[in-house]
C-alpha cells in the first residue's frame, strides 16, 4: 500500500541558528528546542525514539550528501546570496533583502522554524507566514529585476503551499509521510468492511439529517473521531509504525470527507 | 505520486461531492452528458437487506478522496443469474454516475460474466477523464466485491445445512 522512495530525495539542510552548533558534524538535524505541547517529560520521551532513528538511517544512507551540502552552501547554513555574497540567506538574503531561488532541500517544516513532528503549535504559523509574505511576496518586488521578481513569485508560492499543508492535520501528516518517503497509494481501492459501514452510516444520518441541531450533534462526533485518529497518527508515526500511520490518515481523510458533508449542508 | 498530496486540494474540491453545483456548469466542467444523466436520474438506487441468502453486498471505498461505494446485487439461485441490482455511492458525480452504470450492466447476467466487467468499459461508456478513472475502478471492484460476499454467503449455507 506505501512504499519507500529512494533516499535523499528531499534533504534537511541547517538553519542559521542551528549552524555553529552543527557545523563539521554529519548530523543534520536542527538543533531546534522541542515545541513545548506536553510535559516536558514526555516530551523528551516521545521524540529521541523517533529522531534519532531517522537522524541515523539519514546520515547512513548518504553520508556524501552532508559534505556536499556544506561545501555548497558556504559551511555554515543558509546560502549565498546571488546579490550581495552574504552567506546565511533563507529565501530571502539577511542582507540586502534580495529575494533567493528556490532551494529544493528546504522543507515545510524549516521554513516556519519548526520542528519535524506532528504535534506543532500552529497559532504561530499564520505570524510567521505574514511576515514570509511582507518579505517574498511578487508586490513587493514590482521594481527588481525580472530574475528576481521570478523568485519572489515562486517562494511566495513554496510558502503559501507549506502554510496550508501544515495548518491542517491530515496534510500534515501525509506531508511527514512524504518526508519519511512514505508515498502512499491512494487509488487502491480498500474494502475495511468496519470503515466502510461506519463511513456509510455517517454519511446517510447526514444526507438524512433536517435540522442544525442533528448536523451539529453528528459534527461533534466525527470530530471527536478525527482526534481519536489524529492521536492514533501521533503515535504510530512516532514508533516509525508506518502502515499503522497510513491507516490512521485514511481514516483521518474519510472523517474530514463527511465533515465537509456537514458543512454543506448547515 | 508526490503531487497527489498537493494535488488532491483540487480533486477534494472537483471530486468533493458537491455535485449540484459541480454539475450545473457540466459543459464548463466537461461531464459527458452520460454522467449528467446518472447524476440526475440515477437508476436502482436502494438498498436490499444484506442478510438475505440471494443478496450479495459489495462495499468499497476509495482513500483517495473519501468516497463510499455500496453495490448490491440480486441472484436467482437456480439460474445463477443476476436478477436485480442496488447501489448506494457517496461520492463525486462520476463515482456516482459509474456505480449507476454498473447496476445495469450486472442485471440479467451470469456470474462470471459479471466479473468480467472492465472498469475501463465504464470509463468509456461516460468519457471519463484521466483523473476520474479511479471512479470507474471502484465500480469494478465493487461488482467483485459483492459477487464474492454471494458466493461467500452459499457456502457458509451449504456448511449450516451439513
Amino acid at each position: 500500500m506505501w512504499r519507500r522512495a529512494g533516499a535523499g530525495r528531499i534533504r534537511l539542510h541547517l538553519n542559521a541558528a542551528a549552524a555553529a552548533a552543527a557545523a563539521g558534524r554529519r548530523v543534520r538535524r536542527p538543533l531546534l528546542p522541542p515545541i513545548p505541547t506536553a510535559p516536558s517529560s514526555s516530551a523528551s520521551c516521545s521524540s529521541p525514539s523517533g529522531h534519532n532513528l531517522g537522524i541515523i538511517r539519514d546520515s547512513i544512507r548518504a553520508p556524501s550528501r552532508s559534505l556536499s551540502n556544506q561545501a555548497s552552501r558556504g559551511g555554515d547554513g543558509g546560502s549565498v546570496c546571488w546579490s550581495c555574497g552574504a552567506r546565511g540567506a533563507f529565501l530571502s538574503c539577511g542582507s540586502c533583502g534580495s529575494v533567493q531561488p528556490i532551494d529544493p532541500a528546504v522543507d515545510y517544516f524549516q521554513i516556519f522554524g519548526l520542528k519535524r513532528e506532528y504535534n506543532i503549535k500552529d497559532n504561530s504559523l499564520e505570524g510567521k507566514y505574514k511576515d514570509w509574505q511582507k518579505k517574498l511576496h511578487p508586490d513587493l518586488v514590482h521594481t527588481k529585476s525580472e530574475k528576481e521578481r521570478g523568485f519572489a513569485a515562486e517562494q511566495s508560492a513554496l510558502v503559501i503551499d507549506a502554510y496550508r499543508t501544515l495548518s491542517r492535520p491530515l496534510s500534515r501528516a501525509l506531508y511527514l509521510l512524504l518526508l519519511e518517503g512514505i508515498h502512499v497509494d491512494e487509488e487502491k481501492t480498500i474494502s475495511d468492511p468496519e470503515l466502510l459501514m461506519e463511513m456509510m452510516e455517517i454519511r446517510e444520518a447526514v444526507n438524512d439529517a433536517s435540522d442544525s441541531q442533528t448536523l451539529e450533534k453528528i459534527q461533534s462526533q466525527i470530530k471527536r473521531k478525527l482526534e481519536t485518529w489524529s492521536d492514533s497518527f501521533q503515535e504510530a508515526f512516532d514508533k516509525r509504525d508506518f502502515d499503522r500511520a497510513v491507516e490512521a490518515t485514511q481514516r483521518m481523510k474519510y472523517y474530514e470527507r463527511a465533515m465537509e458533508e456537514t458543512v454543506k449542508k448547515l | 505520486m508526490m503531487l497527489r498530496v498537493v494535488g488532491k486540494r483540487l480533486l477534494g474540491a472537483a471530486a468533493g461531492g458537491q455535485a449540484s453545483p459541480a454539475l450545473a456548469p457540466a459543459a464548463r466542467r466537461g461531464y459527458h452528458e452520460r454522467v449528467v444523466d446518472h447524476y440526475n436520474n440515477p437508476r436502482n438506487v436502494g438498498t436490499f437487506d444484506k442478510d438475505d441468502p440471494d443478496v450479495g453486498t459489495g462495499l468499497v471505498g476509495a482513500p483517495a478522496c473519501g468516497d463510499v461505494m455500496k453495490l448490491q446485487i440480486r441472484v436467482d439461485e437456480g439460474s445463477g443469474r443476476v436478477v436485480d441490482a442496488r447501489f448506494k455511492t457517496f461520492g463525486c458525480g462520476s463515482a456516482i454516475a459509474s456505480s449507476s452504470v454498473a447496476s445495469e450492466w450486472v442485471k440479467g447476467k451470469q456470474m462470471e460474466e459479471i466479473v468480467a466487467i472492465k472498469n475501463t468499459e465504464i470509463a468509456k461508456h461516460l468519457s471519463l477523464p484521466p483523473v476520474k478513472l479511479h471512479c470507474s475502478m471502484l465500480a469494478e471492484d465493487a461488482i467483485k466485491a459483492a459477487v464474492k460476499d454471494y458466493e461467500a454467503k452459499k457456502v457458509k449455507l451449504a456448511k449450516a445445512d451439513e
